[in-house]
């Protein structure tokens, strides 16, 4: 779904050095356009697991491409903007629980302690579209070891492939396609369990 | 791998293991259409907030370093009044511990906020992962006099 997704790393290389060179030429405004569109949707999705919260997530989207905006001119292309920005955004959410923890030591807004990462707690019903098949996923997810459900969710919802996954996160492609077998396992095995299961299985009989 | 590949990869995987495909594979695809959609929605309107939020930076700054020093100005106030008035008891005493309170988390929020500001400028010159480390965090709390 994202801009980069479905492209290639070499691909997804052209639209940085597309990226960085209107910003070298001078053109900042376009090259923060072109920056935020890129990348805006990858950086809500990261954020948006880590944060379990749409508003938070919408906030630590901001922030990420705001630091992205202002350190991007120092950026030295080691790795893809996308690689980096990962990065970004997983220390900006950590900052925020941190931040959060700070303020609750304080009593500063008491009811805004450190929520639990990737909880299984619905999101916000901002997106009235949701369906049950929806917050049972996350359910599941929510119950996956964090490599797993992260291989997963970059994979899957992502869709990223072995080779994008492994620069981003610095695992090897091995250990990767080995997180997402067992994470699928899982998701099998609690499905089979689930009362979707059972349903399917029933208009499989009634057929 | 396009998307619909990485879609049908995952039908097939479920489907070793006993899942009924027919049946699952259009709630994955709905499930994923939908949350695509959500973060569609969820970001229409992030080029114009961080437009917004970049130019108000730019007018932000000079105020908030006037809050700031209007903040510090109070706050040494308090204190002034707890040196020079000890007798007032307990009342006087509870305002000059909010104050210090208030002036830490400020302190401490600048100092996360710097940590984050260095993570981002280390990460934009190296290919290799750096996050923030538990000593990190436990060297800047340590700083500010914290102990969480």
């Amino acid at each position: 779904m994202f801009h980069s997704a479905a492209l290639s790393m070499s691909d997804a290389r052209s639209i940085d050095d597309e990226i960085l060179s209107t910003l070298r030429a001078g053109d900042r405004d376009q090259a923060v356009t072109m920056l935020v569109r890129q990348y805006q949707r990858f950086v809500y999705s990261v954020a948006l697991r880590q944060m379990n919260n749409v508003e938070d997530a919408q906030d630590v989207t901001q922030d990420v491409l705001m630091r992205a905006v202002r350190f991007v001119d120092g950026f030295q292309q080691q790795s893809s903007l996308q690689t980096w920005l990962y990065r970004v955004t997983i220390n900006q959410c950590r900052s925020e629980f941190r931040r959060r923890r700070i303020k609750s030591f304080f009593g500063i807004g008491s009811d805004e302690g450190e929520i639990e990462v990737a909880s299984a707690g619905p999101l916000p019903s901002d997106h009235a579209e949701q369906s049950d098949f929806d917050a049972y996923m996350r359910k599941v997810l929510a119950q996956l070891p964090p490599k797993q459900r992260e291989t997963f969710s970059l994979r899957f919802y992502d869709e990223l492939s072995y080779e994008q996954i492994s620069a981003i996160t610095g695992t090897s492609q091995g250990a990767l396609k080995a997180n997402y077998h067992w994470a699928v396992k899982k998701i099998a095995e609690h499905l089979k369990d689930s009362e979707y299961y059972a349903h399917w299985s029933g208009s499989h009989d009634a057929e | 791998m396009m998307p619909n590949d990485i879609q049908q990869e995952l039908r097939e995987q479920l489907s070793e293991h006993g899942l009924p495909v027919n049946e699952l594979g259009p709630n994955m695809t709905a499930h994923k259409h939908r949350r695509d959609a959500a973060i569609e929605s969820a970001t229409s309107t992030m080029s114009m907030r961080v437009q917004r939020a970049l130019n108000a930076q730019s007018v932000g700054r000079p105020r908030a370093a006037r809050l700031a020093l209007a903040l510090t100005a109070a706050a040494a106030t308090v204190i002034m009044v707890v040196t020079f008035h000890p007798d007032r008891g307990t009342t006087t005493q509870g305002s000059d511990s909010t104050s210090f309170g208030t002036i830490s988390t400020h302190a401490t929020e600048r100092d996360v906020d710097a940590l984050t500001d260095e993570l981002v400028r280390r990460s934009s010159t190296s290919a290799a992962g750096w996050a923030v480390t538990d000593d990190d965090v436990d060297r800047l709390l340590g700083d500010a006099g914290l102990d969480l």
